[in-house]
């Protein structure tokens, strides 16, 4: 049976490729684990993620590198593929968030104090992923409706509504 | 945006990794480069970075991202990425009716007895673009093009069940059909049926396809289990894959990867 050729060369392909890696794990390696933790809150769940959406860039390499902004584009498939990991963990994921709440430490009395994408975090599993994806790129990416509106591919008007919604269940003033 | 005055989170983390090194940037990083606090929040994204660093050293990330990439490039095609590989298959059903008559008289592309009712696979390659199509050698590795794509027809013959998996080189068995569960319902009968989706191989080397119709619905982890098997008595070489230790009629494609 013939050997296969294309296993005696291609030698280049390898270190190419392990430069692109390399490329990641330096320049996006801790925003893109930061975003895979703060959404999924457990260590393994997001190291598991974030091999995923580094792969989704390995496997489009060319697309990638062709991205106006690397960053931005990681960042969106690390948010849109940790939401979807909780909402397919369904209910797993709002029971763990209570049990946190009741796990918090006794000796720190009185409101404890949430930072505001701590609360933005709370506050996503009430809602549909579109809304929670543009909650965080609003309030924690810190981008403005335009941007996230662009990057979503919706209007403007609808961003703000979403974005109203999730402030209104706030209950604070998260209004756009 | 929260933050009315300060460059935002993203616009930090894009001038960290810098990005923002036009004029489109300019204002943004003349902003943070005189503001304390984004200067603090810049030098926040630096200690992230060597806290992630220091938490998953390079080899476990690049072992990790491999694994991962194999396991998203060996599954069939979703269905958003379908529309040119549906457009194919219409011509790969073409083609396989065509060959389907010549199967009679000894197609090579179409593996199994050649008897009436007779169980058998026929393996069409498509092109990335709408080019022409070939059907898999079962004599030979099958070498493939950058961005080709394996179609699996299956004629069951008297058996009732298709399962599929890959293998490559390093021993990574991936469930193709189904890729969870039980495999799928097929046949019986003569007539020749193609598995949803095609799938892409990526990566380097050699990958093993196999093809198992059975009698019985067979978990296709167990199918996994057993590919590996074979690969172990194999000793890693593909090309000397056995039978797989699982009841019904098996066959084997090897195809090279670009």
């Amino acid at each position: 049976m013939t050997r296969p050729a294309l296993e005696l060369i291609e030698g280049g392909k390898d270190a190419g490729r392990r430069e692109s890696l390399r490329e990641l794990y330096s320049k996006y390696g801790g925003t893109v684990y930061g975003r895979c933790q703060y959404l999924l809150k457990d260590a393994t769940a997001a190291e598991d993620a974030m091999q995923d959406v580094f792969a989704k860039a390995l496997v489009s390499w060319n697309e990638f590198r062709a991205e106006s902004s690397p960053v931005t584009w990681l960042v969106r498939i690390s948010t849109h593929h940790c939401l979807n990991l909780l909402r397919a963990d369904g209910a797993g994921w709002r029971g763990r968030y209570e049990r946190d709440q009741l796990a918090r430490p006794e000796g720190n009395p009185g409101p404890p104090v949430v930072e505001l994408r701590d609360e933005v975090r709370r506050l996503l599993s009430r809602f549909d992923v579109e809304t929670q994806t543009a909650a965080v790129h609003y309030h924690v990416d810190e981008m403005t409706l335009e941007e996230v509106a662009t990057l979503l591919g919706r209007s403007v008007p609808t961003i703000r509504k979403r974005l109203q919604a999730f402030s209104a269940a706030a209950g604070r003033d998260f209004a756009p | 945006m929260s933050t009315d005055t300060h460059v935002g989170d993203l616009k930090l983390r894009r001038l960290h990794g810098g990005e923002l090194a036009g004029p489109d940037g300019e204002a943004d990083r003349a902003h943070a480069g005189a503001c304390a606090e984004c200067g603090s929040r810049l030098r926040a994204l630096a200690d992230e970075q060597r806290r992630f660093e220091a938490q998953i050293p390079f080899e476990r990330f690049a072992a990790g991202v491999e694994r991962a990439a194999r396991t998203q490039r060996t599954k069939p095609a979703p269905a958003t990425r379908r529309l040119f590989p549906l457009m194919a298959v219409a011509a790969g059903c073409l083609v396989s009716v065509s060959a389907y008559t010549l199967l009679e008289s000894g197609n090579p592309g179409f593996g199994g007895n050649r008897t009436k009712g007779a169980a058998g696979i026929d393996v069409v390659v498509a092109g990335p673009s709408n080019g022409p199509q070939r059907h898999a050698s079962a004599e030979a590795p099958e070498a493939l093009g950058p961005g080709e794509r394996v179609r699996i027809g299956v004629q069951a013959g008297a058996h009732r069940f298709v399962s599929s998996v890959s293998i490559d080189e390093k021993g990574t068995v991936t469930p193709l059909y189904p890729e969870v569960g039980k495999s799928l319902p097929a046949g019986p009968g003569r007539q020749e049926l193609f598995l949803p989706g095609s799938v892409e191989f990526t990566g380097k080397g050699a990958e093993r396809l196999v093809v198992v119709l059975s009698d019985e619905a067979l978990d296709v982890e167990a199918v996994a289990r057993a590919a590996k098997g074979a690969y172990e008595r194999a000793n890693g070489d593909l090309t000397k894959l056995g039978r797989l230790e699982v009841p019904g009629e098996q066959f084997h494609r090897t195809f090279l990867k670009p």
